[in-house]
């Protein structure tokens, strides 16, 4: 992966952010909102992108009366943020050998 | 620098925020302890049918004797069923130090029940003032750990509410263990029951109600009900 190739779903932070949360497991919209720090609306939208991308799955279930979303990342998604990650990293090394 | 440099750098601290946030996510630990609490609490209330079974019908009862011989191995039992049932469950949460503390706690529960097993088997049968004394040691197997993996959790888990409760409940211990009161423990619907120490009530205490608590205090602020 180049760093002008970047994939559409780590073009924004709180996409990034998204991901980075789901590495550690499944989570659901509260639990994401509050490491993303991100509006109900933003979230709302970045995670139907990142779902169409099929990066995400979402679960969407009742407990008792009230909906609970549980999103995880899928195994596209976590490839594609291992590879993101190792591109960050080595455009690090450049810098460093540089 | 580079612009790219600088947009790698931003990125990265972006995904070690988040990550480390993740990594304060103690919900499903919290889990595992309720479990525990409740086995405790179980025991309890298990113990109780066992001393009243034994003042109805006598020690040599068929019943007392299948009951007394299903509830040693209980506690030890349903801690390693507990741990087997988390243990999946941690890993995939990916949370290291959940994963650490689940560990942790599952060496000193499970480990602690095994050496109390073995201690009790070594102790010879008999009363004299040093085998009384050996019996009522045998609570320190259980507490020492108990406390030294508590405070273990107040660290990792950076709570010091959680520290300063541990030293406070580690030093009430010290104080009820080393005043050897003891108190009638077992007695229900007008039975006998027995004479357990102060301190080893104390202990039951906190591995039911206490690990009970514990766990809600985990949980809290990682609510998962609702959107």
């Amino acid at each position: 992966m180049e760093i002008n190739s970047i994939p559409e779903a780590f073009q924004t932070k709180i996409r990034i952010a998204i991901i980075s949360s789901l590495i550690t497991g499944g989570k659901s919209f509260k639990q994401l909102k509050q490491l993303t720090e991100a509006t109900d609306g933003n979230l709302g939208a970045q995670l139907i992108k990142l779902e169409e991308l099929k990066y995400i799955n979402v679960k969407k279930q009742f407990i008792g009366r009230k909906p609970l979303s549980t999103y995880t990342l899928t195994k596209v998604g976590l490839d594609s943020f291992k590879e993101y990650v190792e591109m960050l990293e080595d455009c690090i090394n450049q810098l460093q050998d540089e | 620098m580079n612009k790219d440099i600088e947009s790698a750098i931003e990125k990265i601290d972006i995904i070690k925020e988040v990550i480390n946030k993740t990594q304060k996510d103690f919900s499903k630990i919290s889990s595992f302890f309720i479990w525990v609490g409740v086995i405790n609490l179980v025991m309890i209330v298990f113990e109780h049918i066992v001393y009243y079974v034994r003042d109805i019908y006598g020690y040599g009862s068929g019943i007392y004797s299948v009951l007394s011989t299903i509830f040693q191995p209980f506690v030890l039992v349903s801690y390693i069923i507990c741990y087997l049932f988390f243990s999946n469950k941690m890993k995939k949460n990916n949370n290291e130090i959940s994963l650490g503390l689940f560990k942790t706690w599952g060496v000193v529960l499970i480990g602690s029940k095994i050496w109390l097993d073995f201690y009790m088997r070594l102790v010879p049968d008999g009363i004299n003032e040093e085998l009384s004394m050996l019996w009522r040691c045998k609570e320190l197997i259980i507490a020492l750990p108990l406390f030294v993996v508590l405070f273990m959790t107040g660290i990792l888990t950076k709570s010091r509410l959680l520290n300063i409760i541990t030293g406070f409940i580690s030093i009430l211990y010290l104080i009820l263990f080393t005043s050897m009161k003891e108190i009638t423990y077992g007695a229900i619907m007008g039975n006998i029951g027995t004479r357990i120490s102060v301190s080893g009530l104390f202990v039951n205490i906190i591995m039911s109600i206490g690990m009970i608590g514990l766990s809600v205090y985990l949980r809290k602020g990682v609510k998962m009900y609702g959107d």
